[in-house]
This record gives C-alpha cells, sequence and structure tokens, in this order.
C-alpha cells in the first residue's frame, strides 16, 4: 500500500507552513498574548488542512480566517474555564538592540489590551495592513477596525507615558 | 505622547516568531481525529429530520433556532470538544444546539420526528 496520498498531504503542510507559518504564529501571538496557545492555535489549524486543503489562490485569506477562528475559539474556552493567558515573551526586537525594560512595558502594555485591538495593532503596525484590509479580512465594517485602533493607541498611551 | 509616537515605538519590536519545534509538530502531525466516525451520517440525517420538521410547520422562520447568541456559540464549543473537535464534531455539535433551542422555543410542539422512533425502540 502507497504512503502517497499522506505524503503529499504533509509536502503541501510543510509548504504552506514554510510560507505562512511564521505570520499566522505571530498573528496569534498577538491575539492570544501566550506562546503556548498560539502554538496549540497554529497546529489546530495546520492538522486540520491535512483534511480540507485550501485551494491555492485563497490560502493567505483561508489560513488568516482559520486561525483567527481558532484564536477566538481558545479566547472563548479561556474565558469559560477562567484560565489566564500570558506566559512567554510576545514581542522581539527589531534590528538594533532595545532596552530590556522598554520592551518589557510595551508588552506589559499590549497585554493590557483587550484582544481584538491587539488583533487591530497585530494586523496594522506589525504586518502593514490598511484598515480596509483588515476590515476585509476579519468580517467587520471599517469603522470598527478604526474605533478598535484608536481606542488601542488610546490605552497604550496610557500605559506608556510616565506618570 | 502623539499616536505617530505610540507606533514608531511598537515597530521597534514586532511579535516573536514561532520556535523551531513548531515546524516539525505541524508537519509530522496526523490528519484530524475522527472520534466518531459516524458523526457525519449522524449530522445529515439530523438535519433531514430537522427540516423535514420545520418545513411541515412553518415555523423555521421564527423559531430563532440559530446558534449566534453568545450561550449557544459556547455550547457548541464545548459540545464540539466533547465529540473531538474536528470539523464533523463541530458540525454535529451545531446540530444538536440547533435542536436543542429548537425545542425550548416550541415547547408545545408535538414530538419530533426523532421521539417517535426512539419511543418505538422503548
Amino acid at each position: 500500500m502507497s504512503d502517497r496520498p499522506r505524503d503529499d498531504a504533509r509536502s503541501l503542510v510543510g509548504r504552506l507552513y514554510d510560507t505562512y507559518g511564521a505570520a499566522l504564529y505571530r498573528y496569534a501571538l498577538l491575539l492570544l498574548a501566550d506562546t503556548a496557545a498560539a502554538e496549540d492555535a497554529v497546529h489546530q489549524v495546520f492538522t486540520a488542512i491535512l483534511g480540507h486543503p485550501p485551494r491555492f489562490e485563497e490560502e493567505l485569506h483561508y489560513l488568516r480566517r482559520a486561525i483567527r477562528n481558532e484564536c477566538y475559539s481558545a479566547l472563548r474556552r479561556q474565558q469559560r474555564h477562567g484560565e489566564r493567558s500570558g506566559a512567554g515573551a510576545i514581542l522581539e526586537p527589531v534590528g538594533q538592540a532595545a532596552p530590556h525594560d522598554e520592551r518589557i512595558a510595551v508588552e506589559r502594555a499590549l497585554r493590557g489590551l483587550p484582544p481584538e485591538q491587539r488583533e487591530v495593532i497585530a494586523l496594522h503596525v506589525f504586518e502593514g495592513m490598511t484598515f480596509q484590509e483588515i476590515a476585509d479580512a476579519a468580517g467587520l465594517s471599517i469603522n470598527t477596525v478604526t474605533a478598535r485602533y484608536r481606542y488601542a493607541l488610546g490605552k497604550l498611551r496610557r500605559m506608556l507615558t510616565p506618570s | 505622547m502623539k499616536d505617530s509616537d505610540i507606533e514608531d515605538l511598537l515597530r521597534r519590536y514586532r511579535p516573536a516568531g514561532p520556535p523551531a519545534r513548531l515546524r516539525e509538530r505541524v508537519v509530522a502531525a496526523g490528519p484530524p481525529r475522527r472520534i466518531w466516525p459516524w458523526a457525519s451520517a449522524a449530522a445529515a440525517l439530523l438535519a433531514s429530520v430537522l427540516s423535514f420538521h420545520a418545513a411541515a410547520r412553518h415555523e423555521l422562520g421564527s423559531a430563532k433556532v440559530g446558534v449566534e447568541s453568545t450561550v449557544a456559540a459556547s455550547l457548541t464549543d464545548d459540545l464540539a470538544d466533547l465529540l473531538g473537535g474536528d470539523a464533523a464534531a463541530r458540525e454535529l455539535a451545531a446540530l444538536i444546539v440547533i435542536e436543542h433551542e429548537f425545542r425550548k422555543e416550541n415547547a408545545s410542539v408535538a414530538p419530533m420526528a426523532t421521539d417517535a422512533f426512539a419511543g418505538e425502540l422503548r
């Protein structure tokens, strides 16, 4: 008996992970603010691909939507079971080394945001998506997206401004 | 601090990347678990019974049987987890919750076809 279908599925998953895995993990990490939960979400989504591979032309859209759904399901489960997230560093410096205290402060401020506001920050600031692109990807109105971004910046300002 | 200052500060960082072990874990994963291999067939049967029942009474539109509410969505998630957590489990869980909601809203409605069948088995 041949292992061909399984091998094909695995090579597909390998290719998709190499192309999109890091970005999806980063998205999940900002949403969940927990490294183990982000790993589980990515694992769950790629496992599901083995059963239902996405069409080539909609891979990114499909995977981003799938990881979003998985993350919000995980957040609902955490909320119902009273679990607290927060394990592991969620940020790493880009380029030159940043002061350790500053990274801790920014990370703490991001963790203080609701997940849906962190999501907009992740996609706009870190992924470079426009508000319209975020609205389309998340199935939200652009007004909702921009409002979440404004609220997020306001909270970050209050948390990061020295008193 | 202006908005642009906050954005500049954030851009000095990015979300941490995945650990190297994650690729191995993802690629080594098997196909989704199918704890209930008959779940799809059961879900299809349940869907047929529900559709027939609802169509016969012309009440589906007013029954508000969707699983849009937070409680129903939460119940669906829990049930799907119990059934194995795969796509078929979620499908079956959604249908079970729909039936549950439908029964709640139609307490005075006559027993469903599945009840009659279950009664014959007793």
